[in-house]
């Protein structure tokens, strides 16, 4: 009776997959049109839809080979529910694998991932659960297990899902390099003698990755991001940070020097005189420097101008 | 949890490393009198709990999200390349300068990313069958992983310490009972109890579990033990001391034992880290008896 509810429910979660693939491949022009239309009828402006374009617009067709391998993987999951096996597990995890390779986006990978394993988590769930249960004596094990059962399935069920605020884990290192090519992102600060140092990320101390404290700012707080309050802020850091790299040390470092614990994101300080007192900062700059194919490119995105007394004020 | 709201705030998300620091920091301030024999297994299995999640659904995360090319598609030294050129150019950042042979190039960029994802999805096998040559290995390998990680800029320092807490260093408690016979020795521990450390150090210990008569003495109650003791040369003010089978151990060898045959919670643990082995402990306990005096200095109060 349970092997056969889990059989339907394998044979509808592959419909369900089988359905949304076939929406998505035929419908993704309209889908990209009908979801523009919508952000632009709520008064958003077309930038803010590029995120959702580029989730939607699929550069190639799905092939048929995705519907085959959705299938298999289907029949192949039923079969361990009815008999588990390691070797049909590996089986099926490399036939994700491949079936990847025929899908483009992340979401609509997870989104098939999900129909098609909704079936085999469900039901491991419940055999754990039972397993764990009759295994442990005590009622504290008891409780504990059951409340770790709960968070492994849970996170199962909903794939590439974790509750915020936790880490919900690098996706995947897919980055492929041109060692001779980079782009940089960052703010530096320009002196009165026009040379230029970087405001390092351990300035923002404690968050010291590199970029994110000025991107969530920018992103929380547009209008305060672009003012000169803004420049304000940085040069009450540059303030904090300054007595240290006097000494040759990082903010960081302030208290423990080199057996201080290291930031997040590498930072060192081979010129430490290069960085001047904070009465000779002239103006803060959000650059992007694009190095492709030998030829060197600077963009000046932002410049805020030091204005110290308006600070104090 | 205050400093988990400031850092999702930020812009940061709550990582292994910040809950395994909350869990350690939870469990620390926990009275040891909840289930005090079982409580060291509850600190382990929660560390190595929060290991094996984090790890393991990272792997998942790399079945779902990826495809079977992108698996082998990380090329960790053309990025700190590409850093390194970023960091000549315009001293943007810092990263590790990597010198090797073009074969381990080749393996760490194709192969390395796709390693440590077949790691990650075995990690559960890391709470199901614990072995010391799992757990060392484990951690060889992250960290050799976090090194790694400095080539793009990066270093993982908790991940090195942290890592050092689920390697167990002791004899199981299993091998360390007790006979019947040895549980009902009179044992008398005395230690200076004006100073907070040395009543730390003794509470926490809980020896009272494995020593039914166990007698703690506070040396500045002039009892005639304590009066016995220093009529025999032994100082007070310079080591605690044990009486067992009428045997005096003083110093680095009372605070010995104690440390080891004591069973409690994180502090102990701490303790029993620092005297586990005899040589370093001939170094340590002398530092603790000089910062001891300090301390009895500092607020005022006398030797005995």
């Amino acid at each position: 009776m349970k092997i056969n509810f889990y059989g339907y429910f394998c044979l509808m979660m592959v419909f369900t997959a089988i359905v949304l693939l076939l929406f998505v491949d035929v419908y993704a022009e309209y889908l990209v049109m009908w979801s523009t239309a919508l952000i632009t009828h709520f008064g958003y402006t077309v930038p803010i839809s590029t995120p959702i374009i580029d989730m939607l617009s699929l550069s190639s067709q799905l092939s048929v080979f995705t519907y085959i391998f959705v299938i298999i993987i289907s029949i192949i999951n039923y079969r361990i529910i009815r008999a588990p096996s390691w070797k049909l597990v590996l089986l099926v995890v490399f036939l994700v694998l491949i079936l990847n390779s025929f899908i483009e986006h992340i979401w609509l990978r997870k989104g098939v991932f999900f129909l098609l394993f909704l079936p085999l988590v469900i039901c491991f769930s419940s055999q754990a659960h039972y397993y764990f249960k009759t295994k442990t004596q005590d009622k504290v094990s008891k409780r504990v297990l059951l409340l770790f059962n709960t968070i492994f399935w849970s996170i199962l069920l909903i794939p590439g899902f974790y509750l915020p605020p936790f880490f919900d884990g690098i996706a995947g290192w897919t980055l492929s390099k041109n060692p001779q090519e980079y782009e940089v992102t960052d703010i530096r600060i320009k002196f009165d003698d026009s040379h230029y140092e970087w405001f390092r990320a351990s300035f923002f101390n404690p968050l010291t990755m590199n970029g994110r404290s000025f991107g969530m700012i920018k992103r929380r707080d547009r209008e305060f991001f672009y003012s000169s309050e803004f420049s304000c802020f940085l040069h009450g850091l540059y303030t904090n940070a300054y007595p240290s790299l006097k000494d040759g040390k990082l903010p960081t470092q302030s208290k423990l020097g080199k057996f201080a614990y290291s930031p997040h994101t590498f930072d060192s300080f081979p010129d430490t005189a290069r960085y001047l007192p904070i009465h000779r900062i002239r103006s803060y700059q959000l650059v992007k420097i694009v190095k492709k194919e030998g030829i060197k490119e600077e963009n000046i995105l932002h410049e805020w101008e030091s204005n110290i007394k308006n600070c104090e004020k | 949890m205050y400093l988990w709201g400031f850092i999702y705030r930020a812009g940061q998300d709550i990582d292994a490393m910040f809950l395994i620091q909350g869990c350690l920091f939870v469990l620390a301030i926990v009275p040891r009198k909840w289930n005090t024999d079982r409580y060291p297994g509850y600190v382990y299995s929660s560390v190595l709990l929060i290991f094996v999640f984090y790890y393991f659904f990272s792997g998942v995360n790399k079945i779902i999200d990826l495809s079977i090319l992108e698996w082998f598609q990380f090329e960790l030294f053309n990025i700190n390349k590409s850093m390194l050129l970023a960091e000549h150019e315009l001293k943007y950042h810092a990263v590790f300068e990597v010198d090797v042979p073009d074969l381990f190039l080749i393996i760490s960029n194709y192969v390395g990313a796709a390693a440590t994802y077949l790691v990650h999805l075995g990690a559960p096998l890391l709470f199901l069958y614990r072995t010391k040559l799992k757990l060392f290995l484990y951690w060889l390998f992250y960290s050799i992983f976090h090194i790694l990680s400095g080539f793009v800029g990066i270093l993982f320092t908790a991940n090195f310490f942290i890592w050092l807490v689920i390697i167990p260093i002791f004899p199981s408690q299993s091998k360390n009972r007790v006979s019947t016979r040895e549980a009902d020795k009179e044992i008398y521990i005395i230690y200076d109890g004006e100073c907070p450390f040395c009543s730390d150090f003794v509470m926490a210990s809980n020896l009272r579990n494995r020593y039914k008569n166990l007698k703690i003495v506070n040396a500045r109650e002039k009892t005639q033990l304590s009066q016995n003791v220093i009529q025999q040369g032994y100082d007070l003010n310079e080591g605690m001391v044990v009486i067992k089978d009428n045997k005096i151990l003083f110093g680095t060898e009372a605070a010995r034992f104690i440390a080891l045959n004591g069973s409690g919670g994180l502090s102990h643990w701490f303790y029993k880290s620092m005297l586990y082995n005899q040589a370093i402990a001939n170094y340590i306990y002398p530092v603790l008896v000089v910062l001891r005096k300090r301390y009895l200095k500092l607020v005022g109060k006398g030797l005995i």
